[in-house]
């Protein structure tokens, strides 16, 4: 289980654009990299992410070994309806992680 | 070769790089996939000749024009294993016009397609920030793919002083 950071303001007006960050402990192994057996340590990144409000998916984002270790991402939502922000992912391994956090939406 | 064959070979790259940035600036920017690049000699003809497969593959050979994105990542890296890297596109982001996918791709990485992201009207505005890693100087390219179908995109030239660790020698 990987461990994650995410960052969704607990309160926000309806209509309000609002900044979702996420940052998530991960190697994002390249592929290309040898242990020290000389063996080549397999592809590892999360290739696979989804961002649901209320259960519609809003951002998703497919990741190589292009994007630094521990992935971090920085988007923005319409704040809506209250409701949670959840995150959902999976890497190339098949290990998966999930992370979710309540807005507030006031009139 | 000598010092002198250096620094003429250093100005040639550094011409061509002028170029790009001048076409891009020009407004003929992607048109990698434009048959403005096929028609120069191979020798001016600009780096980004990597990424038009590439490209050919995301846009099916539609044009890709400048102006609506914008792409902020600094010029100078001096770690290639983490650089920061924004990417906004001017769109009002509705049901009826919004960003559909946005693709960061990379020139010299071995992997030119640095990530692909689904972007949703309920995004309200089309900005992403992460941080990327770049083998080597290159150029960074992000292209936009709005719910019309068109296609928008942005080069930014980035000098890396310390490159990613890449073990891999087909990287050359």
């Amino acid at each position: 289980m990987s461990i994650a950071r995410i960052l969704v303001p607990s309160q926000a007006k309806r209509g309000e654009v609002v900044e979702i960050r996420i940052a998530i402990q991960h190697p994002m192994e390249t592929g290309f990299r040898m242990d020290n057996n000389g063996r080549a340590i397999p592809k590892n990144t999360i290739s696979n992410l989804v961002c649901r409000y209320n259960g519609a998916e809003v951002f998703r984002a497919e990741m190589g070994s292009g994007i630094a270790a521990n992935p971090y991402l920085q988007f923005y939502i319409v704040a809506q309806d209250s409701g949670n922000v959840e995150f959902a992912w999976a890497d190339d391994a098949g290990e998966k992680g999930s992370a979710s956090s309540a807005i507030q939406v006031t009139a | 070769m000598n010092n002198r064959d250096k620094n003429a070979d250093r100005r040639k790259s550094n011409a061509t790089r002028r170029c790009v940035l001048k076409s891009i600036a020009g407004g003929a920017l992607l048109p990698l996939v434009s048959p403005v690049f096929a028609q120069l000699p191979p020798t001016t003809r600009p780096p980004l000749d990597v990424l038009v497969p590439v490209l050919k593959d995301i846009t099916r050979g539609a044009l890709v024009r400048e102006s609506r994105v914008k792409l902020e990542i600094p010029h100078l890296a001096e770690n290639g294993h983490l650089v920061p890297l924004t990417v906004s596109v001017e769109s009002p982001m509705t049901a009826a016009d919004h960003v559909r996918t946005l693709y960061l791709l990379s020139e010299k990485n071995p992997r030119p397609v640095i990530a692909k992201i689904g972007m949703a009207p309920g995004n309200g505005r089309a900005a992403l920030t992460t941080r990327i890693r770049l083998a080597g100087a290159q150029y960074v390219v992000a292209v936009a793919q709005m719910s019309d179908g068109s296609f928008w995109g942005a080069a930014a030239d980035v000098i890396v002083t310390e490159t990613a660790c890449l073990d891999a020698s087909d990287i050359t």
